[in-house]
């Protein structure tokens, strides 16, 4: 069985226009790639905290369920399907009280189509190659005037768009080791608002091995790059909106015959937002997988 | 001959009246996301100014004050010609310094020539020291 981690464009921006300031979405969602169906389900958390002299300003928490799965095709094909369920939280600090707004709503669908474009084998190494490309539809939760609201551009799930993906994934696996490199970008198209969201792209190595006789768990590390440009409205260039995060990642997986779990915590390494005093607060994620 | 200048009258005097266009009045949506309206700020901390301004057409220039209403004293003035195709975002910091508290109106403008012809919209905080 070929198995690595993808992390597919998938999060909302998430930005915080009321403070000035953006904010990067973490992991994108772990999506196995292997040569089996499968389905599955991943929960996800991630933060943000706007600082403003040494004290909170704003924060944006979202909590994500996002269901999923894939199939295999006649010849080297397979289609993957992703349903995100959103709980989005974004509260200013102020003397007076916190107030906090709060959404749950689906987000987009996102489906895509992929190929296993190579695989080679080298003594005990094998080399496998995947190229995918899909879109995200816009099925998800949206509204035009979340910024005369003072909520930030992730804060609604939904692009309102078709926006475009593709990515590839390198996979080099040996008897007990497994290394993935992956990449993946999105391009949305404008809405009928004429708000347009940012090109994303992502990209992401990580590192697995599995222990013991029976290989069933599988400890993993790696790295994962995002950058987003600032979403337009009309030839309105927001910039503010756009951020870069790198983040260093480690979890462990349980693999059995019929399923898999794991659990998984991304801390930030570096970020680059419209001001220095926000914070990416990392995520951590449990997933859970049936095969079939 | 009388009634070829009665009639060269006549059509002289038509097309006297006939309506000269006048140009459309130019109209700007503003809505203010930040600061709101009798907010408190302490001197020195940070003040968000945050709008949007919408129209049909071009949004050509907009100011951004922040008077105060009894001394008429500036602590931020902002103009641009932005020129933005109907939708334009001002989002900017400031960090006001006051020696006594006092209430200051800040006032979001645009306008397409004159600034006497200006559309507003303003709001009061309260600054303390």
């Amino acid at each position: 069985m070929v198995t690595a981690w993808l992390l597919i464009a998938a999060m909302p921006v998430l930005a915080c226009t009321s403070c000035g300031c953006s904010g990067g979405g973490t992991t994108l969602g772990m999506q196995l790639v292997t040569v089996r169906n499968y389905a599955g389900m991943i929960w996800q958390h991630t933060g943000l905290t706007v600082y403003e002299q040494g004290e909170p300003h704003s924060s944006f928490a979202s909590d994500t369920w996002q269901v999923y799965g894939s199939l295999q095709l006649p010849g080297k094909w397979h289609m993957q399907a992703r349903l995100p369920l959103v709980w989005n939280r974004v509260t200013d600090h102020s003397p007076e009280g916190d107030q906090t707004e709060s959404l749950f709503a689906a987000g987009d669908l996102n489906l895509i189509a992929g190929y296993q474009a190579m695989t080679l084998r080298s003594g005990r190494a094998r080399h496998t190659l995947f190229v995918q490309a899909g879109a995200e539809l816009p099925t998800g939760k949206y509204k035009a005037d979340f910024v005369q609201a003072g909520l930030p551009p992730g804060f609604y799930p939904g692009s309102a768009s078709i926006d475009p993906l593709a990515g590839i994934q390198y996979i080099l696996s040996d008897s007990a080791w497994t290394a993935m490199f992956g990449a993946s970008v999105k391009y949305s198209l404008p809405n009928a608002d004429h708000l347009q969201e940012g090109l994303f792209w992502q990209a992401q190595t990580v590192v697995a091995r599995s222990l013991g006789a029976s290989g069933r768990w599988v400890p993993f590390a790696g790295l994962v790059a995002e950058h987003r440009n600032g979403y337009r409205k009309y030839d309105f260039l927001n910039e503010e909106s756009a951020y870069s995060v790198a983040h260093g990642m480690a979890g462990m997986e349980y693999r059995g015959d019929r399923f898999s779990g794991g659990a998984r915590f991304d801390h930030t390494i570096w970020q680059q937002y419209s001001t220095e005093e926000t914070t990416n607060n990392g995520a951590y994620s449990v997933y859970v997988n049936w095969f079939f | 001959m009388a009634l070829a200048a009665v009639f060269s009258a006549l059509t002289s005097c038509t097309k006297d009246e006939e309506p000269t266009p006048t140009p459309e009045a130019y109209s700007v949506t503003i809505n203010i996301i930040e600061p709101s309206e009798g907010e408190t700020i302490t001197s020195g901390s940070t003040v968000h100014l945050e709008a949007t301004f919408e129209n049909d057409n071009t949004i050509h220039n907009i100011g951004v004050w922040m008077v105060g209403e009894m001394m008429n004293d500036t602590l931020y003035s902002y103009e641009n010609h932005v020129h933005a195709d109907q939708y334009y975002e001002f989002h900017e910091h400031t960090m006001p310094m006051v020696m006594e508290a006092q209430e200051y109106k800040v006032i979001f403008a645009s306008w397409d020539e004159d600034p006497a012809e200006r559309i507003e919209k303003h709001v009061h905080v309260n600054i303390e020291p």
